[in-house]
């Protein structure tokens, strides 16, 4: 069955290929064939379909781990055939991820990509098997984030937020909630351009956009800080929301929490920011130090620690 | 000490309980940013609304451009003389047999003395031997032939058969099955061992710098040596820069050696302000090196017990202080001279039942606050407390574990960051800081094939420079070469994607060794596995050295590629290319980039397979070609071919870049194969030795005959250069002798069964053959016969409409139908049938002799297919068709007689026999081709066979009155052919109805 199944999806394989190749990718040309071996009626049979693969696979490692994006791209080329053999479902989302992680990887080191060849990228393989979906959509709003299309980034998490598919959305769950607490953040980033363009304006608190920002935005990253783990750019974010609509009781709130929370991992942070906020809102000395004494018996060379040693000065 | 922190950490899950995500692939290191923040978001109300937020991510796609300065890691010393090189195919547990046999044969006194000293007495080699004493004499041959692969089943003998059916259980000193399983357990601890040894965690390669300045640096390696690795090597190594900054390393001239009682396992260094601190682990003790003030090292101390060390690791804080853990559990911090003073002990491992007894120790930022781990995790212990433990690292806890993690190696990066860890996992490397316990700053999927058990960090040389990680495995001796900044100010980020390093296993394919035996000498002292591997940094050159386990020493350089060099080539490629030796080289081009001369170097070089070296090096080492080579590399410029083509001129040019890397291995491979050459080779196969019986022939050889012979030679060279062929009449060799070719086979001379088939199978008939001999068409032939029959009735019977009364329809009566009959109606029927049907009256005659029944049918058959041959070459269908159709036209007005009723039955008779074929024959006969009459006729053959008996019971009644009946012309051609068939066959006698 598979061998049939192999030789039939070998011989479409490259014939689309070659079309494929000579019509819309002019840079990357014929797939290599590495130790194929025909049989007399000229097909390629499983078994060399699979070994052609493996083989090719393994080259691509070497080149891409030497550092030779340039023959590496050859192989990958040829590496995208193992896509076409659907025998198995699992296998296929391995492959696909595997896919996708080298084909960036080349992406980013050849000279002359574009922003569309990586968009062409991620949104072909999320869509190859749905196992990956979650994983690659988030690296894909990663990757516009880092080139600067927030726009386009929030586009693609409001995607990936809203895609539902039975058990395997359930089970790509930690990637949904970064999914969420991104979009969070994008929310918050968006919310605070919206507040320096307004800032000339007196009624900032009363504006309506704004508001809904700060809503959608607060939602979803008081989720997301609640859960245990490091969640610095987060709760910095919500503070700061928190601290312009002058709810400091919630915000005190979410940032002793994440300081002193058991199930957190111990985190200096957590305790500088708290000490921070209290700073800025004029909280007494004692509370204070005895922040800081917290953190000194977690981290006893941080820089903060002459601080305590001033504030303990002035009190005794 | 330094005390900041990250602003802002990267966001992390924080999951507790065992993992269990399963590995799914091994590629997890590319293409993933794992985690982006904005960096400057809080700073937006300074900057304004047309601000643009900016990210960073952890993992960030450019890091520094190492490149190789050669295509492969040249030797470094001398291939050792008594190493030995152990196969690196793995073991297999159930070859214990194998294994047997070699102790039994050559461990033949531990094997069987004891049984062997009793039953002296009663066996013996002498000839002369008393009456209860046994010869054994008839054994020696198949002793002596033990030595030699034989096979099993010709060489067994029944003697010793007898003799092991007799003593086999008895005559061992251990027991054969005890021997069995304890040798499969022993195999199976050996293969795992293989695969993975624990022992040699942290790697027995070590380098301590004296001194540095502009124009070198001054250091001394250390190393294990010998055949067992059981010296302690303290070798000068003077680092010096040429012009260009190129390092080139000259050894001093003569090693500090020291003797050991074992393999040494790990050796670790500590630098001081005026003194070196080595300590050397073996398994079951541990030494301690000062070396005062670049003077010869002296041995302080060494600590000896009966758990096996799996540790030692000396103080990067305080002088004097080694910290060791054993297997049992128990960590110590030793001072030497002073003794031991125990820290920690564990009886089990610390998070989870692991099964390993590995442990391992290692300092932090504290000098009395040390770390302790074992598979399970890692822990930061306070010596000067009895509990004061703090978890650092643990599988389960820290995120994105994978199920079955575990850790490998522990590293405290001192040189790098005070406090960070580096913990290695055989699946991933963590970056760890003390002071964020659990959540790895930093996490690299290192994608090796075998876990990484060596490690060497190297800090920046300058601040824009990154920290660099490298990891080495055992078994599969790669290197990789990991970058990241931060830990500071900023979180860690990781630099660029993971590079290999060259290893010395690949060297080969880079080499200029052709001969296949010294190829795989050296292959197979080149896999070796790894023993350590150390890194020095200067510069922009990065060095590696690698100790395999056959104590011999490689290295490498690397040049980072500025971007002072890169400004012209708008892409930096990699510098050195190598070749892919496998796969068409103009695929893996980009269309785009492509460069005509590249290709054309790429294609040659494949043209050229034994060309030295396969790669194209574009860093020279003259800085003048230095921009030129950049420049090469990005094939950008298609005006700069010129200067890259290889072809031609500067190919050679290209060569010679690398004929000193050959020319050290061509002196290590000298030493190498001279080294192999004196070991004694034991053959494996029993020679037969054919020099003397060379010898006989070429005495008796006459000067005529070799001067023929190199006439002949002469003679076949010049035909093969110029692509002739080489007659015999132009050679002087003797004529030929002009065989007949044999007369052809008569299947007439071999009437036996086999022969029969062998011709009907020659002409194709195989198949009906044998369902002829095994009767499996009978029935078919029955139901063909009937059919016929039937046909031929309903015929009759249309025309008995008007013929009633007729004599042949009454004889003819549907209950004795027989084959006889048939036969007769056949012959009635048509003309071609009356054929067939003399000739069915040939074969029943034939067949009632006597000495032809009890036959079989297949001489039937083939008198048959001569008859039919025979009937085929007399009647050609077109004359057939000819008389048919004269006979037809006859036969019309007799139609028209039939059709009155009144007449004579005889006469009735008469004309019916004969004008009854006339009616119906030629229809049927233009339809039914010859052949098909052919099939016709044998498919009939049983059931006339069968009558035959019947027909000869009548006494020949019907025969006659066939013949009688017959009309003249028909008959006589039957007769015609008769004769003509006993012509091809005699018969001696005559025909029974005559």
């Amino acid at each position: 069955m598979d061998d049939i199944e192999a030789e039939l999806n070998i011989a479409e394989t490259h014939a689309d290929f070659t079309q494929d190749e000579s019509e819309h990718r002019q840079r990357l040309k014929r797939p290599v064939q590495l130790h194929c071996q025909v049989k007399d009626r000229g097909f390629f049979t499983g078994i060399y379909f699979l070994k052609c693969n493996r083989k090719c696979l393994e080259l691509l490692r070497e080149a891409m781990l030497h550092h030779r994006w340039q023959e590496a791209v050859g192989y990958f080329s040829s590496y995208i055939q193992t896509l076409e053999a659907k025998t198995y479902n699992s296998y296929q989302s391995v492959v696909a991820e595997i896919l996708w992680r080298l084909g960036t990887e080349i992406l980013h080191h050849l000279p002359n990509t574009s922003n569309e060849d990586f968009n062409a990228l991620y949104e072909q393989l999320k869509n190859v098997g749905v196992l990956n979906f979650s994983k690659i959509s988030l690296e894909h709003c990663y990757h516009l984030l880092l080139n600067g299309q927030m726009d386009e980034a929030k586009r693609q998490l409001s995607i990936a937020e809203s895609w539902r598919y039975g058990r395997v959305s359930r089970s790509q769950s930690l990637s949904k909630t970064l999914i969420t607490a991104y979009c969070g953040l994008l929310d918050y980033l968006i919310w605070n351009e919206k507040k320096s363009s307004v800032s000339e304006n007196e009624e900032l608190s009363s504006n309506h956009e704004m508001h809904s920002y700060f809503r959608q935005a607060s939602v979803t990253l008081k989720d997301i800080i609640s859960l245990p783990g490091i969640w610095d750019p987060f709760v910095l974010s919500y503070v700061n929301m928190l601290e312009f609509y002058k709810q400091e009781e919630s915000a005190l709130q979410a940032l002793e929490n994440y300081a002193y929370n058991k199930e957190f991992p111990s985190n200096p942070n957590a305790h500088v920011y708290l000490y921070q906020f209290l700073k800025r809102h004029d909280a007494p000395r004692e509370k204070l130090i005895s922040t800081l004494r917290i953190l000194h018996s977690l981290v006893p060379s941080h820089e903060l620690m002459l601080e305590l040693c001033n504030l303990l000065l002035d009190t005794s | 000490m330094d005390g900041t922190f990250p602003h802002q950490l990267f966001p992390h899950f924080y999951l507790d309980g065992p993992p269990d995500v399963k590995p799914k692939h091994c590629y997890s290191g590319w293409g993933t940013y794992e985690r982006v923040f904005p960096v400057n978001a809080e700073q937006c109300d300074d900057e304004g609304a047309l601000y643009r937020h900016k990210f960073e991510s952890q993992h960030t796609v450019r890091g520094e451009e190492w490149v190789q300065l050669k295509p492969a890691v040249t030797p470094f010393t001398p291939p050792h003389k008594d190493a030995k090189v152990y196969s690196t195919d793995p073991l297999d547990p159930l070859d214990f047999p194998e294994q047997m046999k070699y102790y039994y044969q050559h461990h033949c006194m531990d094997a069987f003395s004891t049984m062997g000293r009793l039953l002296e007495e009663n066996f013996t080699y002498k000839s002369n031997q008393s009456k209860d004493v046994m010869s054994l004499r008839w054994s020696k041959d198949f002793v002596k032939g033990l030595n030699y692969k034989r096979c099993e089943l010709g060489k067994s003998s029944r003697k010793v058969r007898h003799i092991h059916r007799l003593l086999s259980d008895i005559v061992t000193d251990v027991p054969q099955p005890l021997l069995c399983s304890l040798l499969h357990e022993e195999l199976t601890y050996q293969s795992e061992q293989q695969q993975f040894s624990a022992d040699a965690t942290g790697g027995a390669l070590g380098f301590l710098p004296f001194y540095e300045s502009e124009k070198g640096s001054d250091g001394c390696l250390i190393y294990s040596s010998g055949a067992l690795m059981d010296k302690i090597c303290f070798h000068r190594v003077a680092q010096e820069y040429k012009d260009d900054g190129t390092p080139t390393f000259n050894m001093g001239s003569e090693p500090v050696v020291f003797n050991l009682n074992a393999a040494a396992r790990q050796i670790s260094c500590g630098n001081y302000e005026n003194s070196v601190h080595v300590a050397v682990r073996s398994d079951y003790f541990c030494g301690a090196w000062f070396v005062f003030d670049k003077l010869k090292p002296s041995l302080v101390d060494v600590i000896q017990t009966k758990q096996r060390f799996s540790c030692v690791t000396v103080s990067p804080h305080l002088p004097g202080e080694i910290v060791v853990a054993n297997e049992q559990g128990a960590a110590y911090l030793w001072t030497p001279k002073k003794g031991l003073q125990k820290f920690r002990e564990e009886d089990a491992n610390l998070y989870f039942n692991a099964k390993s007894p590995w442990r391992w120790c290692d300092f932090s930022c504290h000098p009395r606050v040390l770390v302790y781990a074992d598979r399970t995790g890692a822990e930061l212990t306070d010596i000067r407390s009895a509990d004061c433990n703090h978890t650092l690292f643990r599988i389960g806890k820290t995120p994105a574990c994978l199920s079955g993690e575990r850790v490998i190696l522990v590293k405290y990066l001192g040189n790098i960051h005070p406090h960070h860890h580096l913990i290695n996992t055989q699946f991933s490397s963590y970056i760890m800081d003390e002071r964020v316990p659990s959540i790895p700053m930093l996490k690299w999927d290192h994608m090796m094939d075998f876990p990484p058990i060596y490690t060497c960090a190297l800090p920046p040389k300058s601040q824009s420079q990154s920290c660099k990680v490298l990891l080495g495995a055992q078994r599969s001796q790669e290197i990789m070469l990991l970058q990241y900044t931060g830990g500071r100010q900023h979180a860690c980020q990781t630099q660029g994607p993971i590079q290999k390093l060259l290893c010395p296993k690949d060297s080969l394919s880079h080499l200029n060794l052709q001969l296949p035996h010294k190829r795989r000498i050296a292959q197979k002292r080149l896999n070796s596995p790894a023993a350590g591997f150390m890194a020095l940094q200067n510069k922009d050159y990065l060095s590696v050295f690698h100790l395999t386990d056959t104590a011999d020493i490689f290295y490498q350089t690397l040049k980072l590629q500025t971007d002072q060099t890169t400004t012209d080539a708008q892409d930096p490629e990699q510098a050195v290319r190598v070749e892919p030796t496998v796969g068409d080289n103009e695929n893996l081009q980009l269309q785009t980039n492509d460069n005509i001369s590249e290709n054309d170097s790429e294609t040659e070089g494949q043209q050229v397979p034994l060309s030295p070296l396969k790669v194209i090096d574009n860093v020279d080492n003259d800085p003048l070609n230095n921009l030129d080579a950049n420049e090469n590399v990005s094939n950008e410029p298609p005006n700069n071919s010129t200067g890259i083509n290889p072809s031609g001129s500067t190919k050679p040019l290209k060569q010679s870049k690398y004929l000193d890397l050959q020319r050290i291995w061509d002196v290590w491979f000298d030493y190498l194969f001279k080294n192999s050459a004196d070991k004694k080779w034991l053959p494996q196969f029993r020679r037969i030795y054919t020099a003397d019986i060379k010898c006989l022939r070429t005495n008796k050889q006459d000067k005529l005959e070799e001067d023929r012979l190199t006439r002949l030679r002469k003679d076949l060279q010049e035909v093969m250069r110029n692509r002739d062929l080489l007659v015999h009449g132009v050679t002087y060799l003797p004529h030929l002798n002009v065989e007949q070719i044999p007369d052809p086979v008569d299947p007439e001379d071999w009437p036996d069964d086999v022969s029969q088939r062998m011709a009907a199978s020659w002409e194709g008939n195989w198949k009906s053959w044998w369902e002829d001999k095994l009767g499996l068409n009978r029935d078919k032939k029955i139901a063909n016969l009937r059919q016929k029959r039937r046909r031929e009735k309903q015929a009759r019977s249309r025309s008995r409409t008007s013929l009633s009364g007729s004599f042949a329809s009454s004889v003819s009566n549907p209950d004795s139908l027989s084959g006889w009959s048939s036969a007769t109606s056949q012959y009635l029927g048509s003309d071609e049938e009356t054929l067939e049907n003399s000739q069915a009256t040939d074969i029943e005659e034939w067949k009632s002799r006597p000495e032809n029944r009890n036959k079989s049918p297949i001489l039937l058959r083939r008198f048959l297919n001569e008859q039919s041959v025979e009937k085929e070459a007399v009647i050609s269908p077109l004359r057939r068709l000819e008389q048919e159709l004269m006979r037809s036209s006859k036969s019309q007005p007799s139609l028209q007689v039939k059709q009155p009723t009144s007449g004579t039955p005889k006469a009735t008779v008469e004309k019916d026999s004969v004008d009854h074929p006339g009616l119906v024959s030629p229809l049927r006969k233009l339809s039914i081709p010859l052949k098909r009459c052919k099939e016709f006729y044998l498919s009939s053959l049983p059931t006339s066979q069968a009558s035959t008996q019947d027909s000869t019971a009548d006494g020949g009644f019907s025969v006659p009155q066939a013949r009688l009946l017959s009309p003249a012309a028909p008959s006589q051609r039957a007769s015609q052919i008769r004769s003509s068939s006993q012509a091809s066959q005699p018969k001696k006698k005559s025909r029974m109805g005559f």
